[in-house]
């Protein structure tokens, strides 16, 4: 691991807590892009007889727009920091809900990318599978 | 599990003629707030969408018109102003009888106040592949 690595914790890039705290680990993380990896619990938000709400995977790919922005601020004057989604272009998911227990690989890429407003496509899978396609916007006050 | 992330008002759902109208809660000790976020609490966008899918599926069991949806997905939402806290919002779905459209407009309000709206993707048969 690289020294810049170690700031890649998701504490040190999101401010999300406790149990809205969903992502587990940033994965990869540049310019273009944002990877993170999140594990289904029964403490999330949503969680029904052992598994969550597919709408959840809305929220999963919001923190990885937030880790994106916060590491986009370390390294340009472009959108970064605590910014609030705006705006869902379009969310689809593939399934009603998604088992506790399940492993989430969410890869978030920055579409449009000005000083204080973005529009992030993300794509949610677990196990090879595509669970949702969710395109945020998001401003910085 | 006895903690409420969010409810419906008891007898707070209304079938209209253009519509479903729900009046819905998402208490202030809900767990929504317990670290979104720190010291600045925000009512998480889900949560509002949460109360619109439970809108439709209360309104599910009075009238055929919002029976067999599945919801799939969202479009063209906006949030509109944040919230700092719960309290009691106004959910409303525009969903006529026989209705056969896929996408499904909706508003959330608190106080009068809009605080999102949008489009609701919920197939009759659901649609999910």
């Amino acid at each position: 691991m690289t020294a810049e690595q170690t700031d890649w914790t998701v504490e040190g890039l999101i401010p999300h807590r406790g149990r809205m705290k969903l992502l587990d680990t940033i994965v990869e993380v540049n310019a273009d892009r944002c990877v993170t990896r999140a594990t289904v619990s029964e403490r999330w938000p949503l969680c029904s007889e052992g598994a969550v709400d597919a709408l959840v995977l809305i929220e999963v790919v919001a923190q990885t727009v937030s880790a994106a922005a916060s590491w986009d601020r370390r390294h340009s004057e472009a959108m970064g920091g605590a910014g609030y989604l705006v705006g869902i272009k379009r969310a689809r998911w593939s399934r009603p809900s998604v088992p506790v227990g399940t492993e989430l690989i969410t890869t978030v890429v920055n579409e449009v990318r000005r000083t204080n407003y973005g529009v992030f496509v993300g794509r949610v899978a677990a196990a090879g599978e595509l669970l949702a396609e969710i395109t945020l916007q998001a401003v910085k006050p | 599990m006895s903690e409420t992330w969010l409810r419906l008002r008891e007898g707070g759902v209304e079938v209209r003629p253009d519509g479903i109208a729900a009046r819905a809660q998402i208490p202030a000790d809900s767990p929504f707030f317990s670290g979104h976020f720190p010291d600045n609490p925000v009512v998480p966008g889900i949560a509002l969408l949460a109360l619109v899918k439970l809108a439709l599926a209360a309104a599910a069991e009075v009238t055929p018109a919002a029976g067999g949806r599945e919801v799939v997905g969202f479009k063209r939402v906006k949030f509109r102003r944040i919230q700092t806290c719960g309290g009691e919002f106004a959910v409303r779905v525009e969903l006529r009888e026989g209705a056969q459209e896929e996408a499904l407009r909706f508003s959330v309000s608190i106080g009068g106040e809009l605080l999102c709206d949008g489009l609701m993707l919920a197939p009759i048969g659901g649609g999910l592949t």
